[in-house]
């Protein structure tokens, strides 16, 4: 059976505080604080991408590989603020497919309903 | 069975009527800690202190209390220590020179010894350890103070910390990682702040998942032991008082 080359995790964050306007700006945040923490070589590992966010919900799906995870785990916790706005990123979930993530975003959007309301 | 995790180093205003405390400990709950300490002025009284912990408690949330020390000499250290250690579940001190250090890490009744976060202040090196091994002081590391600094001074800190982690493993001193947060959006959750020390300081996931969970709870566990009335001196506790003893066979 063919092995992919590199294996993937799709991680689910959901972003408290202010929020990136676009999805650009997210990638950016997120791979600018990649980039401070473990410099080039290690956001090169990372193999990171953002595949969808909603700015309303301030919910985001991001991709990265499986062997780095802890690098973009690590670079998301790094975050404290966006424009010197205060802002944190909490991953909510972690799934090997992107699939089984979105099935299982319904039940822990209930969980987040509780931060949203009395977190602050 | 799933781990509980402790934040022990929360340096957040908790307001005077506790509803700052209230909003924190809700947070702090639904990230996933079970324990957290905030630090607390030497002078409040015990009625004060079990309010703050039923306040916690009603949000799910067990509080420890904790009080911090920045002796500026061997004398103050002491002194604070005999009128305090009966008080607080937990003493941290800041060691602010290299006596303090010294004096701190071979005191039994010190729990966490913290260190300035400019690099040629921080006073553990491997005589530390020695002394620290032998006492049950363990080495606390504050996290979100570190994402404050500017790019050099991190990467100095960094390099410094990595070699104390190290000393740390090696003399078998406890870590515990905790945030330092000073307000309620700078915490974050414990999976995410271990993921942030294994990699920063070289440590393994499990070792960082220990150092905010198995540790922080060992220390507490063991100085309510002590500060409980059926403590009798270390592996002695009273287990049952009343008459019906058999005093003789």
């Amino acid at each position: 059976m063919p092995v992919r080359e590199v294996r993937k995790r799709y991680l689910a964050i959901y972003i408290d505080g202010a929020r990136p306007e676009k999805l650009d700006e997210l990638e950016e945040l997120i791979f600018s604080s990649l980039l401070r923490l473990f410099g080039e070589i290690g956001a090169s590992k990372a193999f990171f991408k953002v595949i969808s966010y909603d700015v309303g919900e301030g919910l985001a799906i991001i991709r990265c590989g499986h062997k780095h995870m802890g690098l973009i785990r690590a670079a998301l916790a790094a975050i404290t603020d966006i424009r010197g706005r205060p802002t944190a990123l909490h991953v909510i979930d972690v799934s090997g497919t992107s699939r089984a993530l979105r099935k299982r975003l319904p039940s822990r959007l209930a969980d987040l309903r509780f931060i949203r309301g009395g977190g602050s | 069975m799933s781990r509980k995790f402790a934040d022990l180093h929360v340096r957040c205003d908790i307001g005077p009527d506790g509803e700052g405390l209230r909003s924190i400990t809700r947070r702090a709950r639904l990230l996933g800690f079970s324990l957290l300490a905030i630090p607390l002025s030497p002078g409040t009284t015990k009625k004060r202190l079990s309010e703050l912990k039923a306040i916690a408690e009603e949000e799910g949330i067990d509080l420890a209390t904790r009080v911090d020390l920045a002796p500026t000499s061997r004398d103050e250290l002491l002194s604070s220590l005999r009128r305090l250690r009966r008080k607080f579940e937990l003493i941290g001190v800041l060691c602010q020179n290299k006596r303090v250090a010294r004096v701190a890490a071979r005191d039994r009744r010190v729990d966490l010894l913290s260190f300035s976060l400019e690099p040629r202040k921080r006073f553990f090196d491997r005589a530390e350890a020695e002394l620290a091994s032998s006492s049950n002081c363990a080495l606390e590391l504050d996290l979100m103070p570190l994402l404050e600094l500017s790019v050099r001074e991190r990467v100095r800190l960094l390099r410094r910390l990595r070699a104390e982690v190290a000393l740390a493993e090696k003399g078998g001193i406890p870590i515990v990682i905790s945030s330092g947060a000073t307000e309620a959006i700078l915490m974050r959750k414990p999976r995410e702040l271990a993921y942030l020390a294994s990699e920063l300081f070289d440590m393994s996931l499990e070792e960082a998942l220990d150092a905010l969970s198995k540790r922080p709870l060992e220390i507490v566990e063991r100085n309510r032991a002590k500060l409980s009335p059926d403590f009798i001196a270390p592996g002695i506790r009273l287990i049952r008082r009343g008459r019906d003893c058999p005093l003789e066979r």
